[in-house]
């Protein structure tokens, strides 16, 4: 099970590496559900998630950022691709070895989520409400055979604790609690078995502004204090800048860039990410925007156009852009761009 | 922005407004003393976290607060223009105290004041069928499924402007192209499910402003949409706006939309207006704790500092069980133990150019 990793980095610090990643969803038609087509929501996409960093993924809705994050954990089952995942689960001396996730079992599956978790977007929509919240914070600790004991519920209490909840409020229901607090309470859960890696679907998006930045705070403590890895999916650029390490900017399930974060937001080398950058609202009225206009809509994941997917509303355009698709590459260290004229641009970051 | 300089530019009046809500619990202060302006030709941004009372205060001024509330105090005057022996005069409705299924308010409804309300799929009534009730004057504001978008903008148009069917075709077509849907002609055919959400708010927009309105309330009018399209939309309004003068109320609680559209600025806690301020000012010296503590808790996008946010602590207060004195006093950075927590703070002048705040820092006491 154990493979080499083939990546540009020394692969020691890599907890998560993604290769060529593909999620095609079938549209049937007709009475014998004939497939007449494909959604390529996610359309071979490869990154990589260094141990205790949060890895951003921006872009439009529809792009493929929560389709991503779903496959890698394998919620839904990925078309094609390696994941690459680092874990101590299969072996007895806590030996790390790197796994692919795709050629695992049921079983094998459901060890490696003890190490994976996930944060959602709505805190309505992802709370049971007929469960208390001891029952929803200790319910993977009781999937994974670890609850039950009295230990649980001192367990319960040390994560209530830990994002900012008091312990009695663990025989309340979902409820009773605010927007924010519910949050938290979804944060706690994906604590418990001690993941190393959380996969965080626009955590704050659905908060207040002050709430947002409690939660924020919160996630980098915990980040300090665990050495947990993020995948941060969000469509707000400016929080995604503020709280991760690298950004990847994703347009009709392709990742169009990915760079360090101050490297992308101040020298990006993709026309989509500046367009982007450049339609961000600035908290700040005698800021005078230049927007870069992109004309027309987004493209179709079911029908995309030929070449670069994005040539329709590229200002850069050029004819080898409408017949062929860019490659995948690295102009800068660590700063990936899939952009025939990316070389040859000079873009305006923010 | 001909008329501002004019000295009768204001176009609406909130005065002290109070709006209730008597239910089981209790009673709910949902605004508490409301007091501002609406000028024509400019945007007022109106900022506050969710229940603070921005979208209760828009539905006031429309008098379509929704029950069991009721406006318990205060007023808002409405300047209308009317015609009268064939000059224009301007006549001050006492909004409150109009009938709210009358007519005044019916025809100032959407045809002198248009809305654009959150949330644009959700909107969507399904309970209409095709081609019915093309002459009711109801769904104004609702995009109904089954129903061609053209239609819908149609019968807004022929509610508050009596034209014929075929001109108000024309001027759907015609806001269409204005609001930037491409191929106008065959979209006013369309159905809402075949456009996409940033199209379907468009058609909303252009149904507000279809009848030429003379003041736009947008309620969190992009909150759904993303950045590009979004800054699309913010375009369209402020272009309406330079042509026809028109004033915008805009309610947001996303302090970048609000610093790109607003001139004026109201910001809300807990049903009370608790600063008001030109927009430079309120972003560059803002005077409460609460609008500075709202302005440290936004990242910056470009200005990545690698820092932990100025979070406010706390939560905000229940409505049942208000804290005594000024209400932010648990969440505030600037405390005075027995003053905040025993004083309410009174609405005071904090500096010369029409800069207010409710906040006991700027009283003497």
């Amino acid at each position: 099970m154990a493979e080499r990793l083939e990546t540009t980095e020394t692969s020691d610090n890599i907890i998560l590496d993604v290769q060529g990643l593909k999620k095609y969803f079938p549209i049937q038609r007709g009475l014998f559900r004939k497939v007449v087509g494909y959604v390529k929501a996610v359309d071979n996409i490869s990154f990589f998630v260094r141990e205790g960093e949060t890895l951003g993924l921006v872009g439009e809705s529809g792009c493929g950022k929560t389709t991503a994050s779903r496959s890698i954990i394998r919620l839904y089952e990925p078309t094609a691709g390696q994941i690459h995942f680092r874990t101590a689960q299969f072996s007895a001396d806590g030996h790390e070895e790197i796994v692919n996730l795709r050629e695992l079992d049921r079983d094998q599956m459901k060890l490696i989520r003890q190490e994976m978790a996930m944060i959602f977007q709505d805190p309505v929509g992802s709370l049971n409400p007929r469960m208390s919240v001891f029952d929803i914070v200790s319910e993977p600790l009781v999937i994974h055979g670890r609850g039950g004991g009295p230990e649980t519920e001192e367990t319960v209490t040390r994560l209530l604790e830990r994002v900012g909840l008091r312990p009695e409020h663990m025989r309340r229901y979902p409820h009773e609690f605010s927007g924010g607090q519910r949050q938290r309470i979804g944060i706690a859960r994906a604590l418990a078995l001690n993941p190393r890696l959380i996969f965080c679907d626009e955590p704050v998006s659905a908060l207040d502004v002050s709430i947002q930045a409690q939660t924020l705070n919160l996630l980098q403590d915990l980040q300090a204090d665990f050495n947990l890895a993020y995948v941060f999916v969000a469509h707000d650029l400016s929080v995604v800048q503020h709280i991760s390490d690298r950004v990847a900017v994703m347009y009709v399930g392709k990742i169009a860039e990915m760079a360090a974060s101050d490297a992308l937001y101040n020298n990006p080398l993709h026309p989509y990410t500046e367009a982007l950058m450049s339609a961000v609202p600035k908290p700040d009225p005698l800021y005078e925007s230049e927007r870069i206009v992109m004309p027309g809509d987004v493209a179709d994941p079911s029908n995309p156009p030929p070449g670069c997917y994005f040539h329709p509303r590229c200002n850069y355009a050029i004819d080898i852009c409408s017949q062929e698709e860019p490659e995948w590459r690295e102009l800068k260290p660590d700063h990936f761009v899939f952009c025939h004229r990316a070389h040859e641009l000079q873009l305006r970051g923010v | 922005m001909s008329e501002a300089s004019k000295k009768d530019d204001i176009l609406v009046e909130v005065k002290d407004l109070k709006v209730e809500f008597d239910v089981r619990d209790g009673i709910i202060h949902a605004v508490d003393g409301a007091t501002f302006n609406i000028r024509v030709g400019r945007t007022l941004g109106v900022i506050g976290e969710s229940g603070c009372g921005k979208s209760v205060t828009a539905r006031a001024i429309l008098c379509m607060v929704p029950k069991p509330g009721k406006v318990a105090g205060g007023e808002v005057l409405y300047h209308r223009k009317v015609k009268s022996n064939g000059s224009e005069v301007t006549d001050i409705v006492r909004v409150n105290d109009l009938d709210p299924d009358g007519d005044t308010i019916r025809q100032i409804r959407g045809g002198e004041i248009g809305m654009i309300f959150q949330e644009p799929m959700s909107s969507l009534t399904p309970v209409y069928t095709a081609g019915s009730h093309i002459y009711e004057a109801v769904s104004l504001h609702r995009l109904t499924p089954f129903r061609k978008v053209g239609d819908q903008i149609a019968e807004t148009v022929q509610a508050h402007r009596q034209v014929t069917k075929e001109e108000a075709r024309e001027i759907g077509i015609d806001m269409l192209q204005r609001v930037g849907i491409p191929k106008p002609q065959e979209r006013v055919d369309s159905y809402p499910h075949q456009l996409s959400g940033g199209q379907r708010q468009r058609v909303m927009i252009a149904i507000a402003l279809s009848c030429q309105p003379r003041m736009l309330i947008a309620d969190e009018p992009t909150t759904a949409l993303d950045v590009s399209i979004e800054a699309q939309i913010l375009d369209i309004m402020r272009e309406l706006q330079d042509t026809v003068d028109m004033a915008i109320m805009f309610i947001t609680h996303n302090l970048g939309v609000v610093a790109e559209m607003a001139q004026d600025m109201v910001v809300m806690y807990m049903g009370k207006v608790v600063e008001k301020a030109n927009a430079v000012e309120l972003f560059y010296e803002a005077k409460h704790p609460y609008t500075r503590a709202l302005l440290k808790s936004i990242p910056h996008v470009g200005r990545r500092t690698g820092e932990r946010l100025a979070s406010i602590e706390g939560m905000v207060p229940d409505p049942f069980n208000l804290p005594p004195g000024c209400v932010f006093h648990p969440r505030c950075p600037d405390f005075m133990p027995g003053k905040c927590d025993r004083i309410v703070p009174s609405w005071t002048q904090v500096d010369g150019d029409d800069h207010w705040a409710r906040c006991l820092l700027y009283e003497e006491v």
